[in-house]
C-alpha cells in the first residue's frame, strides 16, 4: 500500500543570515515613516490602532535596505513558485513577479484579522523585529496559517484523533523570529494574533503574481 | 436566465423548478441570533457564577470547566434549559424531520464559561465531535469609539475560491458575500452555528469584561444503532 500526502500546501521558509544591520536600517526606517503620508489610504480591513499598516509600494522606495530586502523576498518567492511548479527554470526566468508590498508596526495587543489575498498567487512575510522581551521570550503575535480543510476534523474517532504530519488536520502557527521569511500561497488564510510583548513587532508583506 | 431544465442533486433533491428562474444561496451554513429573553438580573446571577468560578491569577482569557451547565447552581440550570430549550427550537426549524420525531432526540451538551477582560480575546477554535456551538452572553461592556469590532464573535471566511475577484464578485450583497462574519454579542442573546466552524472572539476594548458561556451540542437518536456491519 503506497500512502501519499494529497492535497498539499507548499510553505517555504528561509532566514536572512546575517540580518542583525539590515534590521536595524528597516526598523529605523519605518518608525520614522509611521505617519499619516506612509499610511495605507484604503485597508483592506478595519484598521486597529495598535497595528500601523503602510502603503503597497514598498519596494519602489530607493532606500538601499529596502532595495536589499526587496532581492531577499522577491528571490526566495521566485524559488518557492519554481520549486512547487513543472514549469522548467527556463520558462520561469522569462516571467515577471509583481508585488504590492507593506509594512506593518505592531504594538502591544495589535493584531490581523483572518484574511486571504486575492488576486495573488504568492504572499511572503518577513520579520524585521520579533518583539520579544529581554529574556527572548515570544508573547503573541504569531502568523497563524488556517488549514485549508476546515471541517474534515470535525468527526474523529479513536484512528483519526492522533494522525501524523503531514496529513494530521490543524493550523500551522509561526513564531517568526528576525530575519525569518515564510512564504505561502496567497489562498491560505491567515492572522496574526494579539500582540503581548511590550516592544514592538515589525514585519513586512509582500503579495505577488507573475506575468509574461 | 430561461431554464427548463429540472436540476437535482445527488440525493435527489430538486434543487429549481422547471420553468422558474431564481437565485438560491447553495451550501449555506445557518447561523442564528437568538434572544433568550433572559433578564438583567438573571444576566447579573450568571455572570456571579462564573466570576466565581475564576482563579485568583486570571489570565486575560478565563476558561472553566466543561462542567458549567451541570453545575448544582440553578442559575446554571436555569441557563441549560434556556441555551438547550433556543437550540432545539432553531435546529428543529431548520430540519426535514417532524417536529414530533424531532422533539424524541437526546440533547448531549457541555458547557464552559468564559472570562475576556480588556485585551483579551478568544483564539481561534473549532469542535470536532459536536453538532452545534451556542454561545451566551452574560455580560458585556461598551468599547471604545476607536476600536471597531472590538469583543465580537468572529467567524471565519474558509472558501477558497474568494480569491479570483473581479468587479462584479468585490461587491456581492449577504448572503453571497465573501468575508468573516462578525456578531455582537449582547447580553440575554445567543448565537448558534455548526461546530465546526472555525471562529474566535476578537480582541475586548471595554472596561467591562465580556462572559459568554460556549455550549457544545449534539442531538441523539437513541435508537440508531451505534456499531457498524464489522
Amino acid at each position: 500500500m503506497e500512502l501519499t500526502a494529497a492535497f498539499a500546501v507548499p510553505i517555504g521558509q528561509s532566514r536572512l543570515e546575517p540580518c542583525d544591520r539590515l534590521n536595524r536600517e528597516l526598523a529605523q526606517l519605518f518608525l520614522a515613516r509611521e505617519t499619516k503620508e506612509y499610511q495605507n489610504p484604503a485597508p483592506s480591513h478595519n484598521p486597529q490602532p495598535e497595528m500601523f499598516e503602510s502603503r503597497v509600494d514598498l519596494f519602489t522606495w530607493p532606500e538601499p535596505c529596502i532595495q536589499e530586502l526587496r532581492k531577499f523576498m522577491l528571490e526566495s518567492v521566485f524559488r518557492v513558485a519554481m520549486a512547487a511548479s513543472e514549469t522548467v527554470r527556463e520558462e520561469f526566468a522569462l516571467l515577471s513577479l509583481n508585488n504590492d508590498t507593506w509594512f506593518h508596526i505592531t504594538r502591544p495587543t495589535g493584531y490581523f484579522v483572518a484574511h486571504n489575498h486575492a488576486l495573488a498567487s504568492w504572499s511572503a512575510v518577513y520579520c524585521v523585529k520579533d518583539g520579544a522581551d529581554t529574556a527572548g521570550e515570544l508573547r503573541g503575535g504569531l502568523l497563524r496559517l488556517f488549514d485549508t480543510r476546515a471541517g474534515a476534523d470535525a468527526y474523529l474517532d479513536l484512528a483519526t484523533q492522533r494522525l501524523r504530519q503531514p496529513f494530521i488536520v490543524g493550523d500551522l502557527d509561526l513564531h517568526l523570529k528576525a530575519g525569518q521569511l515564510v512564504v505561502f500561497p496567497s489562498y491560505l488564510f491567515h492572522e496574526v494574533t494579539p500582540y503581548y510583548g511590550s516592544d514592538t513587532r515589525i514585519t513586512v508583506a509582500s503579495n505577488c503574481w507573475f506575468t509574461a | 436566465m430561461n431554464s427548463f431544465r429540472l436540476d437535482m442533486d445527488d440525493t435527489g433533491h430538486m434543487t429549481a423548478l422547471a420553468g422558474q428562474s431564481g437565485t438560491v444561496p447553495l451550501f449555506a451554513t445557518p447561523f442564528a441570533a437568538v434572544n433568550t429573553g433572559a433578564d438583567r438580573h438573571f444576566n447579573a446571577r450568571l455572570a456571579s457564577l462564573c466570576e466565581s468560578q475564576r482563579s485568583d491569577h486570571a489570565p486575560l482569557h478565563f476558561r472553566g470547566r466543561e462542567d458549567f451547565l451541570d453545575l448544582s447552581d440553578a442559575t446554571a440550570g436555569e441557563l441549560k434549559r434556556l441555551i438547550l430549550g433556543s437550540a432545539t427550537t432553531v435546529v428543529a426549524g431548520l430540519n426535514s424531520i417532524g417536529a414530533a420525531e424531532f422533539g424524541k432526540l437526546h440533547i448531549q451538551a457541555r458547557g464552559w464559561c468564559s472570562i475576556v477582560q480588556r485585551n483579551g480575546h478568544v483564539p481561534a477554535q473549532h469542535f470536532p465531535g459536536a453538532s452545534w456551538l451556542a454561545v451566551y452572553c452574560a455580560q458585556a461592556g461598551e468599547s471604545n469609539a476607536e476600536f471597531k469590532s472590538a469583543g465580537v464573535l468572529r467567524l471565519y471566511e474558509r472558501r477558497l475560491g474568494s480569491i479570483y475577484r473581479d468587479a462584479s464578485n468585490s461587491e456581492l450583497k449577504s448572503p453571497y458575500r465573501y468575508g468573516n462574519h462578525t456578531w455582537t454579542p449582547v447580553p440575554g442573546w445567543m448565537a448558534l452555528f455548526p461546530a465546526h466552524l472555525p471562529h474566535e472572539v476578537s480582541v475586548v476594548r471595554s472596561a467591562t469584561s465580556l462572559i459568554l458561556v460556549f455550549a457544545m451540542i449534539r442531538f441523539v437518536d437513541v435508537n440508531a444503532k451505534d456499531s457498524g456491519n464489522g
